[in-house]
């Protein structure tokens, strides 16, 4: 299928657009060679496109489709996705076993449309009896996954297929680039003239206008936050973050935390992480994280 | 007489910049003002190393910032 | 920016680095060094060499350390005048021994070997998001100066950061052992058999500075900064080494050389501004310091340079600049002292504290080198016109009192990133 990838020139170099991971993705490019620009974006957009599809939960010729209708048997996967799942299992042991991949089915129970609609009991504990890393087996390169469980890599795919691309335009040409993909982002290095990338990043509460503008001068970008997916309960306003250990929102959990590490990923788990966190999100930043803001 | 120009001279440039608050720009319009040339002191070591000389050549000193302290300098 | 701190972001690091995908390391240090040669032709020779580092240490704290060896051989104008026909014999510092001046020339004392090492480090603090703390301490030595200082400045923004407000306060003690001791002012200059009378101990000063700066960006392209300081020093000032002539007033010829005499106190007033503009591709910068002090002195220096970008890459440059400063006397100078006259209470002949104009021209060219790196090539000419007197007696009219003196220094710099 061909890349549709839509090219603009900016103040100090192009732009590429394209839609994937369901959401706007753009590839800034710091260079004035046209040709390079059009090669590069188009190489992000399929590379974006290909993790989508390898781990998308809808298509069926995903692997993570393969893996779930192996409904408990043994399955052997590849390099890629051994990886995604051996940084799984660190997350979860790090975490706690807040941050887990399984806990994907418990979205049956929640719909984060704003609206007031909250699930009985007995609803999310049916569900989380499929909930729990410890229930499956994970020894490279098996996985055994029992029947009626799911993995959801959503939590870090973004993430990883910002990495990936960042990776492969490094290797492609020496253009500083910066990679994000619906507010993850990745910059490779300083702009041509040194001065860092200057980012915007959402206020929850004022979609329409950046809060704060960060300096980038490498590095990657993530934000977790629940600027518009929520549900209201008791007046109450309940982020989309669920907590595998008890099947429900996270309490006291900040609006948007933002983390600023060396790779997309580790700003993607370190923003999760920390909301699983809830009141205390602050303190688990301050001891693990170099830059952070979180908003409440 | 210099004593009082040179007061004079400072106090036009304070007020005239406090007189100015709506000077400036928003953080998203700073992209120019990032560049390291850009910068109040782009070459801190030269810098350094000028006021050095000129300090054993004339007799003014100073005035710029902090590099270092003295040096018998003949 | 450490981007890993505690055990969970370290061994989730781990973790993604097995993953294989790219991780764009924070630049946290970097690393500068410099190496200056400076030659004033016939006169003073220096080499210069620095080495700096800046880490970030997180959490916003910032360190730095400098360490700078200069060497410098060569002669230095001692004072005294230069006599038309005849040769001048002085002792040298340590009393050992003596030079030659041939007629005509600036009688230059060639003592001066030395070689000085420095060291400086400071600690840069955020307190809260608009407010900085800086802390610096300095060190110096060679062999007959010592210099130890400490200095702090508190710095805050304002208006969208917009405005930076900034007050500091160093603090600097120097001691000079002179070989030979301290000379009595207005001592003569005596021949080496001779053993001359000298003030006790070494001499020392105490100089307390302090700055007010505001920075302000005016547009997207302009930033101004304007800084006014007060610079206090109280202690031993004069040059232990340095003459003024006392000439016959009506052949002009020295008839003693008397050690100088400077005040031991001095008030400094400075007020200096800056301004950067952002062309379209080039950078220009303009600033003029105005210096007054209480020992007569002011002085304006006018700088100037153009940052001109060299092809598509914003770090590859050529940048012309030129100086203009002028001087005048301070109230203590005097080329010489008239033989018969009352001695006045200061006097100092050193050329540097008397009027002149003084021109630098220079260029630069600075390029990046590989990802992290850059490379400075910095070459400049110095020429310095000191006013010539206009009533000097007899044989002084005919010779070249105060020639022009020229410098030209070179400095090769590389910076590496972390």
């Amino acid at each position: 299928m061909p890349a549709l990838v839509r090219m603009d020139r900016t103040g100090a170099g192009w732009r590429g657009t394209f839609s994937a991971m369901a959401g706007p993705c753009e590839v800034l490019l710091d260079t004035d060679d046209s040709l390079l620009a059009h090669t590069l974006a188009q190489l992000a957009c399929a590379e974006a496109r290909r993790i989508e599809a390898k781990f998308s939960r809808y298509r069926d010729d995903s692997v993570l489709h393969a893996i779930h209708a192996a409904a408990g048997a043994p399955m052997r996967v590849d390099d890629e996705t051994a990886g995604l799942l051996d940084l799984a299992a660190a997350c979860w042991e790090l975490s706690g076993g807040r941050f887990d991949v399984t806990s994907g089915v418990l979205r049956r129970a929640w719909t984060f449309d704003g609206g007031t609609r909250v699930p009985a009991d007995a609803e999310v504990e049916a569900l989380r009896v499929l909930v729990g890393w410890e229930k499956l087996t994970w020894r490279r390169p098996e996985l055994v996954l029992p029947a009626g469980m799911e993995l959801d890599l959503g939590g870090l795919g973004k993430e990883y297929a910002v990495d990936r691309v960042v990776t492969l335009l490094r290797e492609e040409a020496r253009v500083p680039v910066l990679v994000n993909f619906g507010g993850d982002l990745h910059a490779s290095g300083p702009r041509r003239d040194g001065a860092p990338w200057r980012v915007g990043v959402e206020d929850p509460g004022r979609e329409d206008r950046a809060a704060r503008v960060i300096d980038l001068a490498g590095g990657a970008l993530a934000t977790s936050g629940d600027a518009r997916r929520y549900v209201m309960s008791g007046g109450e306003r309940l982020g989309h973050i669920l907590d595998p250990r008890t099947g429900r929102p996270v309490r006291g959990a900040p609006r948007s935390v933002t983390v600023a590490a060396d790779a997309c990923v580790q700003a993607g788990v370190l923003a999760t992480t920390a909301m699983l966190h809830g009141p205390g999100a602050e303190a688990f930043l301050q001891a693990e994280a170099g830059r952070w803001w979180v908003t409440r | 007489m210099t004593r009082r120009l040179l007061l004079g001279a400072a106090l036009l440039a304070v007020i005239a910049l406090t007189g100015c608050a709506s000077m400036g720009v928003e953080p998203w319009e700073r992209d120019l003002l990032a560049r390291p040339a850009m910068a109040l002191n782009d070459d801190p070591i030269a810098l350094a190393l000028d006021e050095h000389i000129y300090f054993s050549k004339e007799a003014s000193t100073g005035g710029l910032g902090f590099g270092g302290g003295g040096c018998g300098c003949n | 920016m450490a981007a890993t701190k505690g055990t969970f972001a370290k061994l989730l690091a781990g973790a993604c680095a097995t993953l294989g995908v790219a991780a764009t390391p924070s630049r946290a240090s970097e690393v500068d060094t410099a190496a200056l040669a400076y030659v004033e032709p016939d006169r003073v020779k220096a080499l210069e060499m620095v080495i700096a580092a800046n880490h970030d240490l997180g959490d916003g704290l910032l360190g730095r350390i400098k360490f700078v060896y200069d060497a410098l051989t060569g002669a230095s104008a001692n004072g005294a005048v230069p006599v038309y026909d005849a040769v001048q014999t002085f002792t040298r510092p340590s009393g050992r021994g003596t030079y030659r001046i041939q007629p005509g020339d600036t009688p230059l004392d060639d003592t001066f070997r030395d070689a000085r090492g420095a060291l400086s480090a400071g600690l840069t603090k955020p307190l809260g998001r608009l407010t900085k703390l800086d802390f610096g301490v300095y060190g110096s030595g060679e062999h007959d100066y010592t210099s130890l200082g400490a200095n702090a400045a508190l710095s805050r923004d304002f208006q969208k950061r917009n405005r930076t407000v900034s007050l500091a306060l160093s603090v600097n003690k120097d001691t000079i052992s002179p070989e030979g001791g301290r000379p009595i002012p207005f001592a003569e200059m005596l021949s080496p058999s001779q053993t001359p009378q000298r003030l006790d101990g070494d001499g020392s000063k105490t100089v307390l500075d302090g700055i007010l700066g505001v920075s302000q960006v005016i547009d997207r392209s302009t930033v101004v900064q304007v800084n006014y300081s007060v610079s206090v020093a109280d202690g031993y000032q004069t040059d232990p080494y340095k003459v003024v002539s006392v000439v016959d007033p009506v052949t002009g010829l020295p008839t003693a050389q008397l050690y100088e005499h400077r005040p031991d106190k001095r008030t400094k007033h400075i007020v200096y501004g800056l301004l950067k503009r952002h062309l379209s591709r080039d950078v220009v910068e303009l600033s003029y310091r105005f210096m007054s002090d209480d020992w007569g002195v002011t002085s304006h220096t006018a700088d100037a340079r153009y940052r001109l970008q060299l092809g598509g890459d914003p770090g590859t440059y050529l940048q012309p600049h030129l100086r203009w400063y002028r001087q005048e006397a301070a109230d203590s100078y005097t080329p010489w002292l008239l033989d018969g006259e009352t001695l006045p209470e200061f006097a100092t002949a050193d050329y540097r504290l008397g009027p002149m104009t003084a021109w630098t021209y220079g260029m630069k060219f600075g390029r990046p080198v590989g990802e992290n790196r850059r490379v400075t090539f910095r070459l400049e000419y110095y020429r310095q016109t000191p006013d010539n007197p206009a009533d000097a007696p007899g044989q002084l009219a005919q010779v070249d009192l105060l020639p022009p003196v020229s410098a030209v220094f070179a400095q090769v710099g590389f910076t590496t990133e972390f």
